[in-house]
Formats: C-alpha cells, sequence, structure tokens
C-alpha cells in the first residue's frame, strides 16, 4: 500500500511538471496546483461519460512522464533554493520544519471522524469508490440518503482516486490534505524566495506554517473538510492573477481561470471568488477579450458538472437566492453580521493577531496597485460571504460562529502572501 | 516601522504558540501512543461505544442488505451520517412512513432492517418497525 501511496502523488507531481515544463515556467508548485485540479476534473469527466473508475484512469499522469522529464535543462526545483544562506536562515528553516512534521503528526494521528468530513466528502468518496462511478443509484436515487448531494465532487474523486488507489483508509486518506498543504507552503515560499530581505520571507513562511490549520474547530487540515483544498485554488488563482496584472501574460489569466473552476467544483463559494476577480477585471478596465478569456476558463470545465448538477437529488438545499425579495427587512441584521464578523478575526485563539497584523501591515504600508486589486478581490469575496447571512434561515450567530471561521481560512493563505509582498515592497520602496 | 512590524510578527508567533503548544504536545503523545494500534483499535478508540455497537451489528449484516431510515431529527443527524459512511455497501433509504408498509417497495430494495436514531446513539430493528410514537 505504501508504494502505491508513493505512485500515486509521485505522478501528480509528474503531471505537475508536465505543466511546469509547457505552460507555467515560472512557478513549479502553481504548476503542481493546477494540474491537481485538472487530474480531478479529468477524472470527474471519465465517470461523466460511464468510464468506471479503474487503475489507467487514477495513474493516467504516469503517461506524461516521457514528455515531462526528457529535454528539461534545468531543474524544476532549482529556483527553489535560497542564495547563500545566512544563519538566521537555517533556523528559520528549521522552525518552519519542525513545525510541518508536528503538523503532519497533528494531522496523521486519528482517522477522520469529523461530521462533515466523513459524512458528507469521505461518504461520496468511500461511494464512488465502491460503486467506481457517481452515477450510481447511491448519487442518483432520492430516498438513498446523502449528506448534501449537490455539493462540487472536487475533493471525494481526489479522496476517491486515493483510496482507490490504496485502501478504503480514513487514516491513510488524510495523506490527500497533507499534500494540499506541502503544496499551499510551497506555494508561498516558491513566491517568496526571489524576493530580497530573506528573512523576512521566511518569517511569513513560519507564520503560514503555525496559526490556525491547526486549532480551527471546523474546517483545518485534520478535519477532512473542503475548506483547506479550495484554499489552495484561492491562492493559485491569487498568484496568477497577480502575475497577469504585473506581466499582461494571457497564460496567467488562463491560469487564473481554471483555478477559479476547480475552486468552484471544490466548494460553491468559489462561484463568488471567481465573480470577485471579475468585478476587478471589469473596474480595472481590461480588455473585453480578456474578460471573455477568464470566463470561458473559469465556465467551461465546470460545464460538465452544471450539467450533472441537475440530476442529483437536491436535498437539504438551503435556496438562499429564493430569498432576495426578503432582503429590504433582512437588513437590519447587518450589524449583527459585522459584530460576529469581528469577534471572530479578533478570536486570538483561531488566529492569534493575525488579523491585526495584516491591518498594520496595510497601514503602515501602502499597498501597491496590483496588492491594491488583490486585496480587492478578497474583500469582494468576504462581502459575499458575509451577504449570504443576509438570507439563513438559522440563527445568524449560530450559524456564523460555526461556519465563518471556515470562510475566513479560505482567503487567509493569499492575504498572508499579500501581506509578505507588501512588507517587502514596503522595505525596498518606504511609502509610509 | 520595521520594529514595530517584526514586534507584531514576534507577537502574532507568540500567541500563536501560547494556544498551539499544548495541542501539539497532546498531538505527539497521542501519535507514539497509538501508532502501534490497529486500525480496528484506533477507530473504537475516538467513536467510543458507538462504533464498537455499530460494528458488532455489521458483522451480523450481509452485505446485500439494505436498511430503511425515517428522516433523523436534525439533532440526531451527527450518528446518522457516519453510520451512512460505515454502513456502506449496505445502503440507507429515508422513506416516508406511508411507504413503510410497502411490501412489494421493501422487497426490490432488499431493506431487511430499520434503523431508529436517538440522542444517545442508534438501534437496528427487523423490518418493518412496529409504529413508535417517538418516531413521530
Amino acid at each position: 500500500m505504501t508504494f502505491r501511496a508513493v505512485l500515486f502523488f509521485l505522478s501528480l507531481l509528474t503531471g505537475g511538471i508536465f505543466v511546469w515544463k509547457y505552460f507555467f515556467k515560472h512557478s513549479l508548485f502553481i504548476s503542481c496546483a493546477v494540474f491537481l485540479g485538472a487530474y480531478v476534473t479529468l477524472i470527474f469527466y471519465a465517470l461523466a461519460i460511464g468510464l468506471p473508475l479503474n487503475v489507467f484512469i487514477v495513474n493516467f499522469p504516469l503517461v506524461l512522464f516521457p514528455f515531462a522529464f526528457p529535454g528539461i535543462k534545468s531543474r524544476p526545483w532549482s529556483a527553489l533554493r535560497p542564495v547563500k544562506p545566512g544563519r538566521l536562515d537555517y533556523i528559520l528553516s528549521a522552525v518552519i520544519l519542525i513545525f510541518f512534521i508536528l503538523g503532519i503528526i497533528h494531522v496523521m494521528k486519528t482517522p477522520l471522524f469529523e461530521r462533515d468530513g466523513l459524512g458528507i466528502w469521505l461518504t461520496k468518496a468511500k461511494t464512488i469508490v465502491l460503486d467506481r462511478t457517481f452515477l450510481s443509484d447511491n448519487f442518483l436515487n432520492p430516498w438513498r440518503i446523502q449528506d448534501s448531494p449537490r455539493y462540487p465532487l472536487f475533493l471525494p474523486l481526489f479522496e476517491g482516486s486515493f483510496m482507490f488507489q490504496t485502501a478504503i483508509n480514513e487514516l491513510t486518506v488524510k495523506l490527500v490534505f497533507v499534500y494540499i498543504w506541502f503544496l499551499i507552503l510551497g506555494l508561498i515560499y516558491e513566491n517568496l524566495v526571489r524576493r530580497s530581505g530573506r528573512a523576512a520571507q521566511l518569517s511569513v513562511i513560519a507564520l503560514c506554517v503555525i496559526p490556525a490549520y491547526y486549532l480551527m474547530p471546523d474546517g483545518s487540515l485534520h478535519t477532512g473538510y473542503a475548506d483547506i483544498p479550495i484554499s489552495l485554488f484561492y491562492l493559485s488563482a491569487g498568484l496568477l492573477l497577480m502575475n497577469y496584472f504585473q506581466t499582461g501574460a494571457k497564460i496567467s489569466l488562463v491560469g487564473a481561470g481554471l483555478a477559479v473552476a476547480f475552486s468552484a467544483f471544490t466548494k460553491n463559494e468559489g462561484w463568488a471568488f471567481g465573480l470577485s476577480i471579475l468585478v476587478v477585471l471589469i473596474f480595472t478596465r481590461r480588455k473585453f477579450s480578456d474578460l471573455a478569456l477568464f470566463l470561458a476558463c473559469a465556465l467551461v470545465p465546470n460545464i460538465p458538472w452544471l450539467l450533472t448538477l441537475y440530476r442529483l437529488p437536491g436535498l437539504y438545499q438551503e435556496h438562499y437566492l429564493r430569498r432576495i425579495p426578503e432582503i429590504v427587512p433582512r437588513l437590519v441584521h447587518i450589524p449583527l453580521i459585522l459584530k460576529n464578523a469581528v469577534f471572530e478575526i479578533i478570536n486570538i485563539r483561531h488566529w492569534g493577531i493575525l488579523w491585526p497584523t495584516i491591518l498594520a501591515f496595510f497601514i503602515f504600508f501602502k499597498p501597491s496597485s496590483v496588492i491594491r486589486y488583490l486585496l480587492s478581490v478578497i474583500l469582494i469575496t468576504v462581502a459575499g460571504y458575509l451577504g449570504t447571512y443576509l438570507f439563513t434561515t438559522w440563527d445568524i450567530s449560530f450559524q456564523m460562529s460555526v461556519s465563518f471561521a471556515r470562510l475566513v481560512l479560505h482567503v487567509t493563505p493569499l492575504m498572508m502572501l499579500l501581506l509578505a509582498h507588501n512588507y517587502l515592497d514596503g522595505i525596498i520602496r518606504p511609502t509610509a | 516601522m520595521r520594529k514595530l512590524i517584526w514586534f507584531l510578527l514576534a507577537g502574532h508567533l507568540l500567541v500563536s504558540l501560547f494556544f498551539l503548544a499544548p495541542v501539539l504536545y497532546r498531538s505527539s503523545g497521542e501519535f507514539l501512543r497509538t501508532i502501534n494500534m490497529t486500525d480496528e483499535a484506533r477507530k473504537e478508540m475516538i467513536y467510543g461505544t458507538f462504533y464498537r455497537t455499530m460494528a458488532d451489528y455489521l458483522k451480523n449484516i450481509p452485505s446485500d442488505e439494505n436498511a430503511v431510515i425515517l428522516t433523523p431529527p436534525r439533532a440526531y443527524a451527527h450518528y446518522f451520517w457516519v453510520l451512512n459512511y460505515y454502513f456502506l455497501p449496505r445502503r440507507i433509504f429515508a422513506l416516508p412512513d406511508s411507504l413503510l408498509g410497502d411490501e412489494s417497495l421493501t422487497n426490490r430494495l432488499r431493506i431487511k432492517f430499520s434503523l431508529f436514531t436517538r440522542p444517545d446513539g442508534f438501534f437496528f430493528d427487523r423490518f418493518p418497525p412496529l409504529p413508535s410514537p417517538d418516531l413521530k
């Protein structure tokens, strides 16, 4: 089983190197993240056209091996080595490594047991492994019980592929979350390692290793929820968008669109993120062709999923949009929603003093225009998240207490990266 | 200014570590204690009586015999969804009360059990269930 698990992740890395070689030469980790989304989406397509899940489908990235490695002039990871590391670099690197290992121990110490992790995502994954499809009676029969049957299938398909390759096991399946965490940290490290002020970069990475991912009641790494995977795609989309704003490279816009598509295939909140990016692209007066390209990349990969969605029974759905006509009397809840939101982001048990620190950073160092655009994306997304609480049928305070921290978690890695860039920009070119 | 930033970062790390240290200490201890446990023993440790009872039930149910459940009250749903995971590949159906007496349906779906949830756990019974005021 260990061999198969190693093969599974090596095949994902092979796919990442393939994407790196042909599409995103500037970033190995972005390539791995984009490939991960593409891998799961392609498996979805295969099952959607009626192919059963089998060993060839799960291991198809190995086919890319002969295309990925021959002809590579520089190693994909050679850019990750810091130049002339000093004593502080070694100390901070050791701290990061220690916390990464402790994090893995924390994640892997128990099998999945959280209600949503087991009852929603892993139940679907197990069903896919047993039925070898998501078009079985287990998914389509409205009398069959599925919790939230219309939730997107990225995580069940990813977990299911891993379990199909290895075994149905609630402990080892957590390795998929370790892989996603590895990609998040790698993305941040890779993006910062080329900038000046290495100690500062490493400090930011140390920040990313430590908070929230362990301590959150719901949604953190060990729970098996979809919030960490979606934060990987938000981070990837944000970085690619940053590259697009800086260089105008269309391939980065394509990548950002794809990352949005994958985030929407992970959780429905991904649509809000995509819409926020679209609003910012419109307000920054990008060319119509760029808008169309982004929209196409964000929407087209998910069309098969949207078509499949209507075959799945709509149990336990909360139709927020139907409550829009009731919006006016509900506006009185805005102060309560804002109060709960503020109380969450200053909850030091969840976040330390991360959010006040972020606020201080953006007050003292005036952000560049690119960072401002990305901040706008985050703010619009969070505003959209908060807006949904206006329509909830639940008690607002209760629902925010169990869900809002997870929503903040979606944007936290991207926010940390913006913080780091803003800080480094401020050191190089003080503006306040 | 730079000193303030470093101060904030250090403050954040210290505050996080204050909460994180016990969690990681406990996790490491648990990890070392459970590293040699079998999967079954580990599950029993986590899910406790619930898992053990469920495992005992599942042992006696053939993999092609399904169960019916009356839609559970939301408060009991935790047991229910977790049970659903372990019950696979046997299947659980949620049927309205009116169909519970329909033998052709229950035969077609190979429903042999009924499943009841309670705040303190769950129990199976042979189908069809007796009318129970608690289920209304």
